[in-house]
């Protein structure tokens, strides 16, 4: 009878045709003249024998060997009947046998994550991420920070960001390997830069737009965005190369770990306590924006005092909105007592 | 950087606080390192005990025999309505035949702050006790007159004059349990660099002797026992802001206190900083720009520079004004205080990332309010060009608003004046706090122009 033997050797796999019947049996081992040569320290030279009885059926015999011969994890002995499908266990190898006629499984589908492999895979572009990502991080250092940049300012930017990208490149690649057996260590160096670059740049515009929108709310809101945007965009991509997951489940973790620093981190202004947003100091956010940055136009002293302005106005409706202050005593009412008395004194 | 200001320190007793002997708080994460700090504020609080004379035997010694007045120092309690037992004390006397008691604003403070949560109490010297009755405050000067529901006959008589320097005059007061005592001392006449009127007196006033009476050697009380600024040094109100509350004859009622203090308030700044705004400011160089010192006499003035630091890691040349005079409003919340200063800043061992992360992005405002008494800060960011061309292409202007809740029409303000020329920067800041909006705006404009 005509079977098909697999034996899976570590990630090596190897698949052979063989015949055997009752009176000629087929020898798996490591020995060279076994009808199937496995390299395989821990299997014996002859390990195991495959033959069929006298009702047809196969035989599985263990041949007296050092580490012995299993099935779902129990020793077979000296023989037993083999039921196809259930996987031999010799050495460190699991031998599988099969008839001709089995069914194999049908094709996998070819995946997003090969096409975009195909296409980005290749050193080039990983080059043209981690220019990508370095003009980001040029321009952001560039245009935020106070007035003169400086070379040294640029690469502790650099090394900060090239760690963080290296560190996150392993740590996606190992759960590449477990879930996919695969790393794409180039395709994770690739998505972590342009998402480094592209957060960089926009996080650079939300502060820019906040500086000349002048709000308070809006840099907040602004910040939030372009932080939780950048970490969306990378958890998202890494869980594609690295996992199996549906795209719904993609969405949903990648949300949840982008919504996680606004919800656990030092907290949402907006979702706080009111006394817990009180400080003593007044924070100068923005002043430290160069003015290349300003669209609205440099003004005068006495436009700055006309803005000013508009800050009582909208304090004193905060002060309203509060209601601290609001005893039952207002002095429009007619005729406080203490007016009572001095109008008194005067006559 | 310590040098310390021109800081009265009020005496009072707060119970809780008792416990430590000497306090010195420094508001630590206000000095968010020496760039930040311009408070130099530091308060200290006297409990203890120094060597009190006997008041028999100074009587016998200097031949004035107050022992009869003693009798008539009452022990005023601020008595928690919850707790049951009292929160904070000082003196008082009774000043006419009706029963009205001087004392402290500060003493009462707690009561007009939550009039709803506090009763004020008397003890006299043989331990009888009752309730007494808010009549008038004067938040500025830090006087309050209360009511006695059943007057003794004999009330203190009030001097017209304060005496001369140099003369002995004797405070009284009630310093916690241990009865009443006497403190002798050379008065020295007003305090200078003060906007409003004291009265220095060489002796140590100590906690529970606030609101009590100052007298001269013919037993006339030329003053109320107010603060003190250290050892041998204290502060009394003149008697003149005593005439001046008895004779307006008003009694609050407790849902205007709140208006009251902002009127008050108000009332003083509106001539204190109108001065200032309509005054001439008498130009001073810093650091070779032309800008100004001491506005006014009751304006302090320090200068530093970190030179003679060998680790220093950016040059500093600084200068700050304040002035002596805050109004106490509660335990924790004052205000009044007007201060500015003008920091030069110039990186030496720092690389100019260094530097520009050390450039605080906060400001505050010199005065203590919380949560309850005052809103965040709103800022406004603008940029000014530099009108002369100067190695300054433009100036950042920052204004800081906060308002208060309960007193109303009160503002803090902080102005910051950023100008760069090369990895320089050149910080002019004013803070003020407890100021009418016109009053800000004026102050405020006036400053930018002068630093520009």
């Amino acid at each position: 009878m005509n079977y098909v033997v697999t034996v899976q050797t570590g990630s090596v796999r190897q698949i052979e045709k063989v015949e055997f019947t009752a009176e000629k049996p087929i020898v798996v081992g490591r020995a060279f003249d076994s009808d199937v040569v496995v390299d395989d320290d821990y299997m014996d030279a002859r390990h195991v024998e495959f033959a069929l009885d006298d009702e047809g059926r196969v035989l599985v015999r263990d041949l007296d060997t050092q580490n012995g011969t299993l099935i779902a994890k129990k020793n077979i002995g000296e023989a037993r009947v083999y039921d196809f499908q259930s996987e031999i266990f010799s050495g460190e190898s699991t031998i599988t046998l099969h008839k001709l006629d089995a069914e194999v499984a049908p094709a996998l589908k070819r995946e997003t994550v090969h096409a975009i492999e195909r296409k980005f895979g290749s050193v080039l572009w990983t080059l043209i991420a981690t220019v990508v990502a370095s003009a980001g991080i040029v321009l952001s250092v560039t245009l935020v920070e106070f007035d003169e940049v400086n070379k040294q300012l640029l690469v502790d930017s650099f090394l900060m960001v090239g760690v963080a990208v290296l560190c996150w490149c392993l740590f996606a690649g190992v759960i590449g390997k477990l879930f996919r057996h695969k790393s794409y260590l180039k395709l994770h160096w690739s998505l972590s830069c342009v998402v480094f670059g592209v957060s960089a740049v926009f996080s650079l515009l939300a502060d820019v737009l906040s500086f000349n929108l002048d709000s308070s709310f809006w840099h907040v809101v602004l910040g939030y965005i372009s932080v939780g945007l950048a970490v969306w965009l990378l958890i998202y991509g890494t869980l594609s190369l690295s996992t199996r997951l549906r795209m719904n489940k993609k969405i949903i973790a990648s949300t949840l770990m982008a919504v996680f620093p606004a919800v656990v981190g030092s907290g949402v202004p907006m979702l706080a306590e009111d006394h817990e947003n009180w400080t003593e100091l007044a924070y100068v956010a923005r002043v430290n924006q160069p003015p290349a940055l300003l669209f609205r136009q440099p003004t005068s002293l006495v436009a700055h005092i006309e803005n000013t302005e508009a800050l009582f106005t909208q304090l004193d409706r905060e002060v309203e909105l509060s209601g601290v202050g609001d005893s039952n005593y207002s002095p429009a009412e007619p005729e406080p007592p203490s007016e009572i008395v001095v109008s008194e004194s005067d006559q | 950087m310590s040098q310390q200001g021109f800081v009265a320190k009020r005496i009072q007793n707060d119970i809780a606080e008792s416990l430590v002997n000497l306090t010195v708080t420094t508001k630590s994460f206000k000095a968010l390192g020496a760039l930040t700090t311009m408070n130099f504020s530091i308060l200290i609080r006297l409990v203890v005990l120094l060597a009190l004379l006997s008041p028999n035997a100074y009587a016998q010694e200097g031949g004035v025999d107050f022992s009869g007045l003693y009798e008539r120092i009452y022990q005023i309690q601020v008595v928690s309505k919850d707790a049951g037992s009292k929160s904070s004390i000082g003196s008082g006397f009774q000043v006419s035949s009706e029963g009205h008691i001087v004392t402290n604003y500060h003493v009462v403070s707690a009561f007009v702050n939550a009039p709803n949560q506090y009763n004020i109490k008397y003890a006299t010297y043989d331990g009888q006790f009752g309730f007494l009755e808010l009549l008038d405050f004067d938040i500025v000067s830090d006087i309050a007159v209360l009511k006695h529901p059943s007057p003794a006959a004999e009330a203190f008589e009030l001097s017209s004059s304060i005496p001369a320097k140099g003369e002995t005059v004797y405070a009284l007061g009630n310093p916690g349990d241990w009865g009443i005592v006497m403190v002798p001392g050379p008065t020295n006449g007003l305090v200078e660099h003060s906007y409003e009127d004291r009265v220095l007196f060489s002796g140590s006033l100590n906690s529970g002797m606030s609101g009590g009476p100052s007298l001269s050697h013919d037993g006339k009380v030329i003053g109320v026992n107010v603060a003190t600024a250290g050892s041998q040094l204290s502060f009394l109100v003149p008697v003149a802001k005593v005439h001046a509350l008895l004779e307006k004859q008003r009694q609050l009622s407790q849902e205007s206190f709140n208006v009251e203090i902002a009127a008050q308030i108000l009332a003083w700044q509106q001539v204190r900083v109108q001065e200032l705004i309509d005054m001439p400011w008498k130009s001073e160089e810093f650091n070779g720009k032309d800008l100004f010192g001491a506005l006014r006499n009751d304006f302090q003035c320090w200068g530093s520079t970190n030179e003679s630091d060998t680790e220093r890691k950016l040059e500093l040349v600084r200068k700050y004004c304040s002035t002596g005079d805050d109004v106490y409003i509660d335990s924790g919340i004052n205000s009044g205080q007007i201060s500015f200063s003008f920091r030069h800043l110039k990186p030496v061992k720092v690389n100019d990332m260094q530097f520009s992360k050390m450039q605080s992005l906060s400001m505050y405002s010199e005065n203590d309010l919380d949560y309850e008494h005052a809103t965040n800060f709103a800022c406004e960011t603008d940029f000014i060009e530099a009108e002369e061309s100067t190695a300054d292409s433009y100036h950042r202007v920052v204004t800081c608003i906060r308002a208060y809740k309960k007193l109303k029409g009160l503002y803090d303000s902080v102005v910051m004046v950023m100008s760069n020329s090369g990895s320089e920067v050149f910080k002019k800041q004013l803070a003020m706090s407890g100021l009418k909006k016109d009053h800000i705006l004026q102050m405020n404009r006036r400053f930018v122009e002068r630093s520009l």
